[in-house]
């Protein structure tokens, strides 16, 4: 393993863990919202 | 997103019983499948298949990753910018929660493109920053979508509080095409683009190409699925937000009848 695997890495996990973080909190605020608000207002297909 | 808004203007009624309880459906079901298919792609080729370059070495993997985030960074401020300008014309709710979804996308985009530019640039070039042109330019726009953001949640009446935020949100194309050329117009550390440098030729071939392809394909499905949900989110909260101030307004309207009703012994109708 070359001097620059550990960048490589580290990178590789910024982008990984960024998205997936920013994707879960996305998607449960979605589903917390969702119940307060009246299903008519919530269509989507 | 369409469907949605679609019914809305129509003011369709629904039951409770097919509402979605999330801002999933079975489109983005798919649409994640798919993204996850393609990161779990691209990390074979990017990190597995695809051979170290001659000059960077095993550092070339970062741009993997790191082209594609900035591409659809700049996708993103466009999305804002486009939105932004529709809403000042149409007064379109839609296109306003697009370019706010789009915005915060971007911002995030953004970020990792600086985190992996700088993580690239340690092995590269001996340091992680330098007030480069490219570089300045790429922090200038993280800051000008930052500024989008908190103008736009800022407490204000919505119309005001969009407007404000759309006017903002007009400025993130002249600042993409300022990003994109600083490195023509001026002596940059940062290198000159690879793809597309003389009409179709690239300085890049074979497995890399294919690696920087799928790269663009998965950071592209991953964009469009988070904007996606992010969109049905800002349409959630702006729902919320209407609910509370219709509730406000009759709670008010109780108040002012029950005042009149003290005063005159007479009670509204």
């Amino acid at each position: 393993m070359s001097g620059t695997w550990p960048y490589v890495i580290a990178a590789w996990l910024v982008v990984l863990g960024a998205f997936l973080a920013y994707a879960v909190i996305t998607v449960v605020r979605g589903r917390s919202l969702s119940r307060q608000v009246p299903p008519e207002r919530r269509r989507w297909s | 997103m369409t469907t949605q808004i679609a019914s809305q203007s129509r003011g369709r009624p629904s039951g409770a019983g097919d509402a979605p309880t999330s801002t999933g459906s079975r489109a983005t079901r798919v649409l994640g499948i798919l993204t996850i298919v393609a990161i779990a792609t691209l990390a074979l080729f990017g990190l597995v298949l695809s051979p170290a370059d001659a000059n960077q070495g095993d550092a070339v993997r970062i741009l993997y990753v790191h082209v594609p985030s900035a591409t659809f960074a700049y996708v993103g401020c466009f999305l804002t910018t486009l939105g932004s300008a529709l809403y000042l014309w149409k007064r379109s709710q839609w296109w306003e929660l697009v370019a706010y979804a789009s915005a915060e996308i971007a911002a995030l985009f953004t970020a990792v493109t600086l985190a992996t530019g700088m993580l690239w640039g340690r092995p590269t070039w001996g340091v992680y920053w330098v007030w480069d042109a490219r570089l300045t330019s790429t922090a200038m726009l993280l800051l000008l979508l930052l500024g989008y953001l908190a103008v736009r949640r800022l407490p204000a009446e919505p119309s005001v509080r969009s407007k404000r935020a759309a006017i903002i949100g007009l400025l993130l194309v002249p600042n993409v095409v300022i990003v994109r050329q600083s490195v023509q117009w001026w002596r940059t550390l940062h290198q000159k683009p690879t793809l597309f440098a003389n009409g179709l030729d690239s300085h890049i071939e074979g497995l890399m190409l294919f690696a920087l392809f799928v790269g663009f394909v998965a950071i592209g499905l991953l964009f469009t699925w988070l904007l996606v949900h992010r969109f049905r989110l800002a349409w959630l909260e702006e729902q919320l937000d209407e609910q509370g101030l219709d509730l406000a307004i009759a709670e008010r309207r109780a108040e002012a009848a029950a005042e009149v009703a003290a005063d005159t012994g007479v009670v509204a109708p």
